[in-house]
């Protein structure tokens, strides 16, 4: 991952049929949101494990969000 | 997963599930800046500065 | 199955204060099902291990590996390059498998990441009770079914004391009174008459009170291994 000092990274778990679409519409409709936040595109929330979490805070990120 | 996570010695907070539907998105955007904001406040990952260090 | 539960992450820690490299072993049987120490549990313990030790500011090496039955000597010998690399070896495993780690591994040091508890049964999803207590002279036969050893808090073998209200043990308003499930189930299969029959005092010898025990089967063994 990319570790520029003093740029927060957060990783947002999106759901590909809810979060992630709201995203996307986020995006089309130009809407302003935090470069700090990376979007991962899961299938459903429900696949998130605990695992994926904790990896991310092992390589450094500074936040996850899972969003559903 | 919170209670893990401060077991490991990370604040619980810099994890957080929001709920959204596909239309919701001003919501998405609006979590997004909530989350950044709170992370923000927690500072950067006491893990990262590890491997910085490194 | 056996019943177990994962130690306190600050106890772990402990237990691998000191080492460089970990490994952390998980088993796939019955702690993968009471979800202690399965490959997942193991991986996740790894990670939680890894990141906690960074934290303390004295990184350590932390890998998993999960075998099929930790218990049994064949089963361990696909991880030994593994666990020859490693300071120390946790052990995801119940009791039997933390030792046998030591048997198949005399150098290596194994430290338990699990309290193992007893032998039972998932009574409702994430909920597991003590059913057995391995006496080795069964006498299900004679309660219905529900025994009494591993069940009543006082293992009587006479009935219910005088302890036992609205059909729960008088230590705890949760636990039932085994007595008086025996008593339920041999009613209702008509078979109360079982329990009028005399039986001659338990032999305790088969219990864990006669020591360690050893079950040899002649039938069983390899030819060369014959006295």
């Amino acid at each position: 991952m990319d570790m520029d000092n003093g740029t927060l990274q957060i990783v947002a778990y999106c759901c590909e049929h809810c979060a992630y679409a709201a995203a996307d519409l986020a995006g089309g409709l130009r809407m302003q949101y935090p470069p700090a936040v990376k979007i991962v595109q899961v299938p459903c929330t429900g696949k998130l494990d605990i695992l994926m979490v904790l990896r991310a805070f092992e390589d450094g990120v500074d936040g996850v969000m899972a969003a559903g | 997963m919170k209670v893990l996570l401060e077991q490991t010695g990370l604040e619980a907070e810099r994890v957080r599930m929001f709920n959204l539907s596909s239309a919701m998105a001003e919501a998405f955007a609006d979590a997004a800046k909530e989350m950044t904001k709170q992370i923000t406040e927690l500072g950067p990952s006491p893990l990262r500065t590890q491997t910085e260090n490194e | 199955m056996i019943v177990a539960e994962q130690k306190p992450l600050d106890e772990v820690k402990t237990l691998i204060d000191g080492a460089q490299n970990v490994l952390v072993v998980g088993c796939g049987t019955c702690v993968t099902v009471c979800f202690a120490g399965g490959s997942r549990e193991a991986a996740i313990m790894a990670t939680s291990l890894r990141m906690a030790s960074k934290l303390d500011g004295n990184p350590q090496a932390v890998t998993d590996a999960t075998v099929q039955r930790q218990c049994e000597w064949e089963y361990l010998d696909q991880i030994s390059e593994q666990v020859a690399e490693a300071d120390i070896v946790l052990s995801l495993g119940c009791g039997i498998g933390v030792q046998a780690l030591v048997e198949h591994y005399p150098d290596a040091w194994v430290v338990p990441g699990l309290n193992t508890s007893f032998m039972g049964l998932p009574t409702e999803q994430g909920v597991w009770a003590e059913r057995c207590a391995a006496c080795g002279d069964c006498i299900l036969g004679l309660t219905g079914g529900i025994c009494p050893i591993a069940r009543c808090s006082k293992s009587l073998l006479n009935g219910p004391c005088g302890g036992s209200e609205n059909g729960h043990c008088e230590i705890d308003p949760e636990v039932p009174c085994a007595w008086q499930l025996i008593y339920d189930r041999l009613s209702s299969a008509g078979k109360l008459d079982v329990l009028l029959e005399l039986q001659p005092p338990k032999n305790w010898r088969t219990s864990r009170d006669g020591g360690p025990r050893k079950i040899i089967r002649d039938d069983l063994r390899l030819a060369s291994e014959e006295a």
